[in-house]
């Protein structure tokens, strides 16, 4: 029971940095756009917060300046990258995946880039921790309230990050649900001429959205820092990985939000299923280590078969997805 | 009344061109690049503290100081030129295979397979098994998410991509039961250096340059003038359209994609047995999706490819180099940021080929009557523009003048040299596939 | 009478293509007008910018006599005004209901789904509509979908409406029932404007006709005082004769045959159903229907794009089930299938004329030889050219910047000069002029009188009249009767368009569709079947009198 609760908590946590990246990435493609630089919105939002939480701690301690700020620039620089993103594609009408591409390859350099840029600015060798304002977004109520049995271990041991991610994918399908605003969006998914016809300012709508889905994902950026990573800042490939199981999730979930949080639980749980094979009494060698980490990414493969099986139309990717929209096209 | 309306009217809007000259696209994208280039020396300039000139010293340095250098930057020109080009026949067929990193590491673990295991072979032997294993181990997998898109119409482009990772776990697993308890897989037969490509007088990469610009002539008429070419520019086209003429929709797809992975298996035999002469999880690098950009802003065009490959690898091997003279302060990912700016702006241009704006018409007759007094009004940098501008097209003209002029003379030479070669024969063919033609056409029969 | 909209000198461009030029005109208010105009005369443009779709060049549109500034469709429907569009705008998985709120102001967050729908049912009454306001789009039949529309654009408060091409896709008793709401309309003081080709309607249904033609403004006429061919002449700026010619051939040997087939469709339902019936060669067999009942799959599983059920379809007495497109198309079988994107099935788009020109025989060459052979290609584009006047600046030109109906001219040429026995054809005049669509017909008389056999799937049934022989009418997948066409009317074949006539019905005991000389060997070979359609013809019009 132990091993599955660490094993458990490390999956909720990290499935947390998937959700992120997939609540974005759903809002963003309900307007009709592939995003494929969730990768360098992720990693652009690791960066900001990481820096900003890095260089706070050193003037201040002030927990309020040290919990919004980094939550702030997470979101601010992950939105940068949809609102680059979506000027490319929408005001100039570029190639969408191509474009995606690019701005995960820009992504993954700023974040790298300045990310070691700040640890060797400020004076360290290789790595750095934000630990301060990682202890904060760290706090739980279990922490708080000195809980130890299961029950807490496994729900409430998390700072809120783990919690906002659910709030967020709830209010996500409340909008999208049962709002005009989400009704007009869908429409926009759909038919781009439709909703212009019918006078939404479709334009309007597409920078909002993927704006507002790139500053998601962008928390899950700043969740991996400073809650997996406990504040300390590297350069791993995993955010990028990361960021690719996100577009996975998006198609795993049927572009329903509700289905990301369990989805990106169970990407998490098959993961990490390498280190905690004990669960299930099992033990593995590198070699085979290497192998089982295949998993997530064969799995999503096998969702992504069993999707274009199943033929519902409810199920079906917005239909203008991908294309661009030019009202004088004929 | 009149006014009112104007007033109203959007300030600015846009069109689609028409057919656009290929002078005009070539102006536009050299434009781009000089912008971007612009750009990221303004960026290294801000973080390197170096002066202009300097960084500029470097760049060229990066590529150019001396022969292991210039070495290196072709190897490096070609190799993404190699899989920018093997993506491509797959993206003419709206096919988006963005897992051109996993076939490269796939055909390279095959080559090491051949390389680790064979050692009793000879090393002809060698170099001929692994050049096959890989350029099938490259196919084959590129191939298994086209027959999925294909029977089932699995999304290809996130099925090629969890290819990547499967691949580099794959590697991964491989360097980890070769090393032992080594600390990290050293390369491959050192000693006998069975298995390594020859290298061209002193030049270790010679085959390598020398295939890669063959296969991007081949591929260039494999596109353009061959059947397989054709199909796959009609299925890429309409699916519809590919059935209605009877192709074999299914297997062109998954021939064409087998190509594409092929060709990128063939990089990682490149990569390994004439290169690197071992396997890493990184080995292709971030290449796969550096060459989808560079495939498509060529418009799949392979010499378009060749030209923004050099530039390409000339920023980022430059960039490394500005990155080793500089201040400790910067890393090797600086390079992500000089390609990535460069990446956009090509990605930005391609708009002002594809459209035109239009300024509201109040602003268009302000320039049109009183461009008198806007000229006077306008600062001088602005006039300044506009006569380089002038030049520039002017230039263009005469370039232009010339290129037709002597295409022109060209060409009559060259049917001179025919005809004094070979008198009648040409003549008669065509007469008789005129004749053919009237039969099959025959509507007024 | 007061003016609702006027046209003062409006121009747009599309890049050197000249859509309207100094367009002129006025709507009234409450008055039906006409917009008559061949296809690409600019009728659909210049609503279009009355919709917000485009902004003009040149030129000011006015409403109630004030200068009106129309960037977007927001801006339209805050002058009241709505657009039907020809191609619906709907979105295919939200319900009715959906669709008709969708994009209103959203000062109410949540909307209120009862509300709205009691409102629609209001508008339906009062007009004479049905609509099921939580049926999904894409459950729904074409007439629903614009009924749909047009309730949308009232819900929205319209007062002056836009039709673009409202009848295209109906039968006739669905055309006069939505004739009718548009007669309730007026009486209710809004102003329509239909954009039509067809004459008849025209004369039926309008106040007055504003003709354009090539983009440029014609004149406004009085329905009353106007005529088809006043109305024609207009329209295409010289004296032209409307009758469709129809040849006597003889008919040959019946060269296709289809005995008892049945196809699904895409969604697995039946999409033919038990049908049987051939083409003679020299004959043009004209099949009529309502959009979507049959008439692609039954092009498709001719020609070998689409696995069919159960039956047969013989070629001169083989089997041709299973076989590949490639070998029917060596056959002799040619198929043209114009979709209503004009682009989607027979030509590739980006590629130029020399390249569709190869795109059946660009293997006809040996085996070995890797390369196509490009320039035969380019000698049959260019021939085809000149021989069908196809207006492109080269051969090497995109298909895709061809007009529509240049476009449709390198199709059917292309398919002609391959020299078939048998033409398969749907909608092969779907979107031309009236001279271009005259040159397809004259193409068609050409290849009957060679003896071809010609299967013509049309939707204008003025047309079907006109040129077939033979009309065979399918409803839902089913025969409803094949008729000749000199003997029969526009109504009977509209009843059984909709299914309410069925002349297989009427004659229980005879079997249709069935050659007496049939290459297929165990049915019986002394059933007449020709006299015997005369005979339920002249029975079946009895019957109606």
């Amino acid at each position: 029971m132990t091993s599955f609760i660490s094993w458990w908590t490390s999956a909720v946590v990290f499935g947390t940095v998937i959700m992120y990246g997939a609540l974005g990435e759903i809002l963003t493609e309900k307007s009709g756009h592939l995003n494929l630089g969730v990768p360098g919105m992720v990693f652009l939002g690791a960066f900001a917060g990481f820096a900003s939480a890095f260089l706070l701690e050193q003037k201040t301690t002030n927990p309020v300046v040290l919990l919004l700020i980094p939550l702030i620039c997470a979101f601010a620089a992950g939105a940068l990258g949809g609102l680059i993103y979506n000027f490319f594609t929408v005001t100039l009408k570029a190639n969408q995946n191509v474009t995606g591409l690019a701005l995960t390859y820009l992504g993954v350099g700023i974040g790298s880039f300045g990310g070691q840029y700040v640890v060797k600015a400020a004076g360290y060798e290789t790595f750095a921790r934000a630990s301060a304002t990682s202890s904060i977004y760290c706090k739980s109520i279990a922490k708080l309230g000195g809980l130890t049995d299961p029950f807490s271990k496994m729900f409430l041991s998390y700072g809120f990050l783990i919690y906002l991610a659910i709030i967020v994918a709830v209010i996500m399908f409340i909008i999208l649900k049962k709002t005009r605003v989400g009704l007009n969006l869908r429409s926009i998914g759909e038919s781009p001429a439709t909703a212009d016809a019918a006078g939404i300012n479709v334009t309007k709508y597409k920078y909002l959205a993927t704006i507002i889905g790139g500053g998601i994902s962008g928390l899950g950026g700043l969740t991996y820092v400073l809650i997996y990573c406990q504040g300390g800042w590297m350069t791993a490939n995993s955010i990028e990985a990361l960021g690719w199981l996100a577009v996975a999730l998006v198609i795993f979930s049927t572009w329903k939000p509700l289905n990301a949080i369990w989805g990106s639980y169970l990407f998490a749980l098959l993961y990490w299923f390498y280190t905690n094979a004990n669960v299930f009494h099992m033990e593995f060698n590198v070699v085979q280590a290497d192998l089982v980490q295949m998993l997530p990414y064969l799995v999503t493969i096998l969702v992504l078969i069993f999707i274009s099986l199943r033929k519902k139309k409810e199920n079906q990717p917005p239909a203008s997805l991908g294309l661009n929209y030019f009202r004088e096209d004929r | 009344m009149n006014n009112q309306a104007i007033v109203k009217e959007p300030f600015v809007r846009i069109k689609r061109r028409g057919t656009t000259s290929f002078l005009y696209r070539s102006f536009v994208r050299i434009v781009a690049i000089f912008f971007a280039m612009l750009f990221a020396t303004a960026f290294l300039e801000g973080v390197a503290d170096m002066s202009f000139s300097e960084i500029w010293k470097y760049l060229i340095d990066g590529a150019t100081v001396n022969s292991t250098t210039r070495q290196e930057y072709w190897k490096e020109v070609m190799l993404l030129l190699l899989i920018s080009l093997a993506l491509t026949p797959a993206f003419k067929m709206k096919f988006w295979n963005i897992g051109g990193q996993g076939q490269v590491l796939i055909g390279a673990l095959a080559t090491s397979i051949v390389m680790f295991y064979g050692k009793g072979m000879s090393n002809s032997g060698m170099i001929i098994t692994s050049f096959i294993f890989s350029i099938v181990a490259g196919g084959i997998w590129a191939a298994i998410p086209a027959i999925f898109k294909v029977k089932l119409n699995a999304n290809e482009t996130l099925f090629t991509l969890m290819m990547n990772y499967i691949a580099i776990q794959l590697v991964a697993a491989s360097i980890d039961a070769w090393k032992g308890k080594a600390s990290a897989l050293p390369q491959f037969n050192t000693d006998t250096r069975l298995g390594y490509l020859p290298s061209i007088g002193d030049n270790t990469y010679g085959i390598i340059m020398i295939c890669v610009l063959v296969i991007t002539v081949i591929l260039y008429l494999y596109m353009k003038h061959t059947k397989h070419g054709y199909e796959v520019s009609v299925v890429g086209e309409s699916l519809k359209t590919a059935k209605y003429a009877g192709m074999n929709t299914t297997w062109i797809i998954v021939r064409t994609v087998f190509l594409s992975g092929a060709l990128c298996g063939l990089c990682g035999f490149f990569y390994v047995a004439g290169s690197d002469y071992l396997i890493s999880t990184s080995t292709s690098g971030s290449y796969g999706f550096t060459a989808i950009i560079v495939s498509w802003a060529a418009s799949f065009n392979p010499f378009g490819m060749l030209i923004l490959s050099i530039i390409m690898t000339f920023m980022s091997k430059g960039t490394l180099n500005v990155v080793n003279y500089a201040s400790n302060t910067l890393n090797q990912y600086t390079a992500y940021i000089t390609v990535g700016i460069l990446l956009f702006f090509l990605i930005g241009c391609e708009f002002f080929i594809q459209y035109r704006m239009v300024f509201n018409s109040k602003l268009q007759a302000k320039f049109d009557s009183n461009s008198e007094k806007i000229h006077k009004a306008i600062p001088w940098w602005f006039s300044f523009w506009k006569k380089v501008a002038d030049g520039i097209d002017a230039c263009i003209a005469a370039v232009q003048k010339w290129i037709s002029v002597n295409l022109a003379k060209l060409k009559t030479a060259l049917i001179k040299l025919f005809k004094k070669n070979a008198p009648e024969q040409p003549k008669e063919e065509e007469v008789e596939a005129v004749v053919k033609d009237e039969k099959e056409v025959g509507i007024h029969d | 009478m007061e003016t609702a909209i006027k046209f003062e000198n409006v121009t747009k461009t599309f890049g050197t293509i000249v859509a309207n030029k100094d367009v002129n005109f006025d709507v009234k208010k409450g008055e039906i007008l006409a917009l008559l105009g061949e296809n690409g005369s600019g009728k659909t443009t210049l609503c279009n910018m009355l919709a917000g779709i485009y902004y003009p060049d040149h030129g000011n549109i006015l409403i109630n006599g004030e200068i009106a500034t129309i960037r977007s469709p927001h801006d339209a429907y805050r002058y009241h005004i709505g657009m039907v569009h020809q191609h619906f705008k709907l979105v295919d998985i939200f319900t009715a209901v959906e669709n008709v709120v969708l994009g209103l102001d959203p000062k109410d967050y949540k909307f209120d789904i009862k509300a709205a729908s009691k409102r629609i049912k209001e508008i339906c009454d009062k007009y004479g509509f049905e609509v099921d306001p939580n049926k999904k789009v894409y459950n729904m039949s074409v007439s629903e979908k614009q009924t749909l529309e047009i309730v949308k654009v009232l819900y929205r408060g319209a007062d002056i409406l836009i039709l673009d091409e409202p009848t295209a896709v109906l039968t006739p008793q669905e055309s006069d029932k939505l004739f009718n709401v548009i007669r309730n309309m007026k009486a209710d003081g809004k102003s329509i404007i239909i954009i039509t080709h067809k004459l008849q309607e025209v004369l039926s249904v309008s106040d007055r006709v504003a003709i354009l033609r090539k983009g440029a403004y014609i004149d406004t006429v009085e329905t009353a005082s106007a005529t088809t061919q006043s109305l024609t002449d207009m329209m295409v700026g010289q004296k032209v004769d409307l009758n469709i010619e129809r040849p006597k051939v003889e008919h040959d040997i019946p060269l296709l045959e289809i005995r008892d087939l049945s196809i699904k469709n895409d969604e697995g339902a039946l999409a033919i159903d038990n049908v049987s019936f051939y083409i003679r060669g020299g004959e043009i067999l004209g099949i009529a229907g309502i959009a979507g009942c049959g008439q692609k799959e039954l092009c498709e599983a001719i020609a070998g794009l689409r696995n069919i059920e159960s039956g047969d379809i013989n070629h001169l007495g083989k089997s041709i089930i299973g076989m590949k497109p490639k070998e029917i198309i060596d056959e002799g079988i040619a198929m043209s299938f114009i979709p209503e994107d004009r682009l989607g099935m027979g030509l590739a788009p980006s590629l130029s004329i020399t390249d569709n020109m190869m795109l059946k025989t660009y293997k006809d060459n040996a085996w070995y030889n890797p390369f196509v052979d490009r320039k035969r290609a380019r000698n049959k584009a260019n021939r085809l050219i000149k021989e069908l006047e196809i207006a492109t600046p080269s051969s090497e030109t995109p298909v895709r910047r061809l007009s529509g109906g240049n476009v449709q001219k390198v199709l059917v040429g292309r398919e002609i000069s391959a020299g078939p026995n048998v033409i398969v054809t749907a909608y092969p005049v779907r979107g031309l002029d009236i001279n271009s669509s005259y040159l397809i017909y004259n193409i068609l008389n050409e290849q009957k009188k060679k003896g071809v056999g010609v299967l013509f799937v049309g939707e204008d049934l003025d047309v079907l009249l006109g040129l077939c022989d033979k009309i065979m009418v399918l409803c839902h997948g089913k025969v409803m009767g094949v008729v000749h066409a000199d003997k029969t009317t526009k109504e009977e074949i509209g009843l059984m368009m909709t299914g309410s006539l069925d002349l297989t019905e009427v004659k229980k005991d005879k079997d249709f569709g069935i050659a007496k000389d049939s290459f297929i060997e165990d049915k019986p070979v002394d059933f007449n079947s020709e006299e015997i359609i005369d005979k339920f013809k002249e029975e079946g019009v009895k019957e109606d009198e």
